[in-house]
C-alpha cells in the first residue's frame, strides 16, 4: 500500500522544483505559493494543491515569459476560475434533483 | 522505465492509501510514483486529483453533504415524521407543519470527516405532486382551492 502525502517543506518545494530559498519567499509574497502552516520562512509547509499551482506559475514564467507579478495576476484568475467552474457543476447537480426529465 | 535510453510506457496498479477528511478538488502526492530520474536522480513523484464522483443521493458542498427530501404536499402541510438515509444508516428527521419547498433542515455530524471535524447533514425540502389523481381526490383538491384562498403570486400585482 502506498501512502499519499498531503504536505510538502520548503525545503523539499525548493529541491525538486530546483527554486533557491529567496525565490520561495519572493513567490509567497507575491501569493503565488501560500503556506498552510508554519510562522516563519523556514518552517513553512505547503499543500499538494498549492504545489500544482506552482508548477502552472513556473511554466507560465517560462512559457508566456512574464514577471511574477503578472504570473500572480493570472494565477488568481486561473484559480478563480476553477473555483466557478465546480461551483457551477455543483449547482447544476443539485438544481437537477428540483427539474423535471424533460429539462 | 528507461531501455536504450529511451522511455518506454509501463501499466502499472498501485493500491494507493487516501487520507481521511481529504475534499473533492485536494491534490496528494504520491512520493516516487513519477517519472524515472536522470542519472543518480531519484524519481519524480505522481500527483492524484482527487474528484468526488456524483452520488445518487447525496450532494456535497465543502465537507457537508445535502440530501434532497421528496415531500407529499400534505406532509408539507401537516407536518411529519420521515426516515432519511444518512451515510451512517437510516435517521428519523421531523417536518414541522407548514413547511416550504426549498427549506432546510440541519442534522449535525452526519456529513463528511473533514481536517477539523465533520460536516452536518442538510436535508432540503422538496414538495412532490401526486402523478394521478382519482375523481375523488381531485375534487378535494378543488374543495382545499376554496377553503384555502391563498395567491402564491400575490406579489406580482395580478
Amino acid at each position: 500500500m502506498i501512502s499519499s502525502v498531503m504536505r510538502i517543506t520548503v525545503k523539499e518545494v525548493c529541491e525538486q522544483e530546483q527554486l533557491s530559498y529567496a525565490l520561495v519567499v519572493e513567490l509567497v509574497e507575491y501569493d503565488i505559493l501560500r503556506p498552510v502552516a508554519g510562522s516563519s520562512g523556514e518552517d513553512w509547509v505547503f499543500d499538494c494543491t498549492g504545489l500544482h499551482w506552482l508548477k502552472r506559475a513556473i511554466r507560465l514564467q517560462h512559457d508566456l515569459d512574464l514577471d511574477w507579478l503578472a504570473v500572480a495576476t493570472v494565477l488568481d484568475l486561473l484559480r478563480e476560475r476553477e473555483i466557478l467552474a465546480e461551483e457551477n457543476r455543483l449547482l447544476k447537480q443539485r438544481l437537477s434533483r428540483f427539474l423535471s426529465e424533460d429539462d | 522505465m528507461v531501455e536504450n535510453g529511451q522511455l518506454s510506457q509501463v501499466r502499472k496498479s498501485l493500491n494507493v492509501t487516501i487520507p481521511t477528511g481529504v475534499a473533492d478538488g485536494e491534490r496528494i502526492r504520491l512520493k516516487g510514483q513519477g517519472a524515472p530520474g536522470q542519472g543518480n536522480a531519484p524519481a519524480g513523484d505522481l500527483y492524484l486529483h482527487i474528484r468526488l464522483v456524483p452520488h445518487p443521493v447525496f450532494d456535497v458542498k465543502g465537507h457537508n453533504l445535502l440530501i434532497t427530501v421528496p415531500l407529499a404536499p400534505w406532509e408539507a402541510a401537516l407536518g411529519a415524521k420521515l426516515t432519511v438515509p444518512t451515510l451512517q444508516g437510516k435517521i428519523s428527521l421531523t417536518v414541522a407543519p407548514g413547511s416550504q419547498s426549498g427549506s432546510k433542515l440541519r442534522v449535525r455530524g452526519k456529513g463528511l470527516v473533514g481536517k477539523t471535524g465533520k460536516g452536518d447533514l442538510y436535508a432540503i425540502l422538496k414538495v412532490v405532486m401526486p402523478s394521478e389523481n382519482s375523481a375523488a381526490i381531485q375534487e378535494l383538491w378543488q374543495k382545499l382551492a376554496e377553503e384555502a384562498a391563498f395567491d402564491p403570486r400575490a406579489e406580482w400585482g395580478n
